[in-house]
């Protein structure tokens, strides 16, 4: 993507109401987060009834022909964040390094490696990860319990997506 | 010769001219397979960089996933290695395929005197008929390769197979003569640390270079299908780094993902 696509491309964005925007082709990946971004999240996190000191919102309007106009800090940590926070977060992920195709056991006539309420150590696999022909054992870098598995089992999974959620002890 | 004999069982004793690979020998009669016996090892012991594990008959032999792999009693070589490639990146480990699939295509190649090829991702062909499989599984820590246990099954003198295998060859169907499993084993050792040995001081473009050079159908029209069944025609024109198979079917470029293609060896 040239310089000059992406400034278009910048311009279409901030011309919708889109809060964000992600684009993948290959390697390349691009993405954009407009003010409509930072509104929605600070709605959301206004509607819990606490003081939430705003950080400035960084959403000064830029010109169309700033490569980023519509790029907000990424973390936007109120004060209230324990709070704000879903369940969800004390939660850690169990992520895929690489791309392939997610199982979850070693062979179709095996049982799975892990199901939900399974406790794990550290180090245990968890599930294979295979990428032609090779076969990946993940394991778990955390010890806990197994709250969610994110993935069906022999679909493909991406890079840095989540596989499952771990209760850590 | 040099071996033992074990309550009636005849145990080899495998001299390869090496570094590491193969000098940690097991050598096991029976066994469920020996990626599991592999990994067990790496798991309860600590074994040696380049540890083989052979066994004579794998009663669950292991192909890919769902896939068994059958080969008859002491007539062929069943084995796994065991190798410790931390210098390795998760993204750079079909690098470790080509290096395993081009020492084993080598020994195929010298040993019969015909010309051998690898059958994207990692089969090993002469003619058109498969002579050896490869099944590699990995451990990863932090974004690196952590252990990696090699399995390979080559066919040495088994001279009849299943109706279900009839794309199957051993070297002996193809060279006409009968081969000694110790020495043929101790040639693979050699050809295994080789390659692994390119791998590891980083010669990754001379072995992809290798690996398109000895590649069944690179830069030539071939059949292909579809899982759905349909087929089409196209030329292989490289492989990406991921591994991916790139195919030129003339009106469209696409990379394919291994079970996205099935060859067609006629």
């Amino acid at each position: 993507m040239t310089f000059k696509e992406i400034q278009e491309l910048i311009k279409l964005v901030n011309k919708t109401n889109l809060s964000e925007f992600k684009l993948e082709q290959g390697d390349f990946k691009l993405s954009m987060r407009t003010a409509a971004y930072t509104e929605a999240k600070t709605q959301k996190l206004q509607a819990i009834p606490s003081v939430v000191p705003m950080t400035a919102p960084a959403a000064a309007p830029a010109p169309a022909t700033s490569p980023a106009p519509a790029a907000q800090p990424a973390e936007e940590k109120p004060a209230a964040k324990a709070e704000a926070e879903p369940a969800e977060d004390k939660y850690v992920p169990i992520k895929s390094p690489m791309v392939g195709t997610f199982y979850r056991a070693s062979s179709p006539d095996k049982p799975p490696y892990v199901e939900i309420g399974t406790h794990v150590k550290k180090g245990d696999v968890v599930c294979i990860i295979e990428a032609m022909k090779l076969f990946n054992e993940i394991e778990s870098e955390v010890s806990g319990t197994i709250v969610k598995v994110m993935v069906d089992n022999e679909t493909p999974v991406e890079y840095d997506q989540v596989l499952f959620l771990v209760d850590p002890d | 010769m040099d071996g033992v004999k074990s309550s009636n069982y005849y145990f080899m004793l495998i001299q390869p001219n090496t570094l590491f690979l193969g000098r940690q020998f097991i050598h096991l009669n029976t066994v469920d397979n020996t990626m599991n016996h592999a990994s067990a090892l790496v798991a309860k012991s600590k074994p040696a960089d380049g540890a083989l594990v052979l066994a004579d008959f794998q009663e669950a032999g292991r192909g890919q996933t769902g896939n068994s792999w059958t080969s008859e009693a002491a007539k062929n070589l069943t084995f796994s290695v065991v190798l410790f490639p931390s210098f390795l990146r998760v993204n750079e480990q079909f690098y470790l395929n080509m290096a395993v699939s081009l020492a084993v295509r080598a020994v195929a190649e010298t040993l019969t005197g015909k010309t051998a090829l690898v059958k994207w991702p990692n089969d090993i062909l002469l003619g058109k008929k498969k002579v050896a499989g490869i099944l590699i599984t990995n451990t990863l820590r932090g974004g690196h390769l952590r252990t990696s246990i090699v399995g390979v099954g080559l066919n040495v003198n088994q001279v009849a197979f299943p109706p279900e295998l009839k794309n199957a060859t051993s070297l002996r169907n193809v060279a006409g003569k009968e081969f000694d499993r110790k020495s043929t084993l101790e040639v693979l050792c050699e050809k295994l640390e080789q390659y692994y040995l390119l791998l590891r001081s980083g010669k990754k473009a001379l072995l992809k270079e290798e690996y398109l050079n000895c590649l069944y159908g690179w830069r030539r029209k071939l059949k292909f299908y579809r899982p759905d069944g349909t087929g089409f025609e196209a030329e292989i024109t490289g492989v990406d780094e991921s591994g991916l198979l790139c195919l030129n079917s003339g009106p469209a470029f696409r990379r394919y993902n291994f079970k996205e293609i099935i060859f067609d060896l006629g």
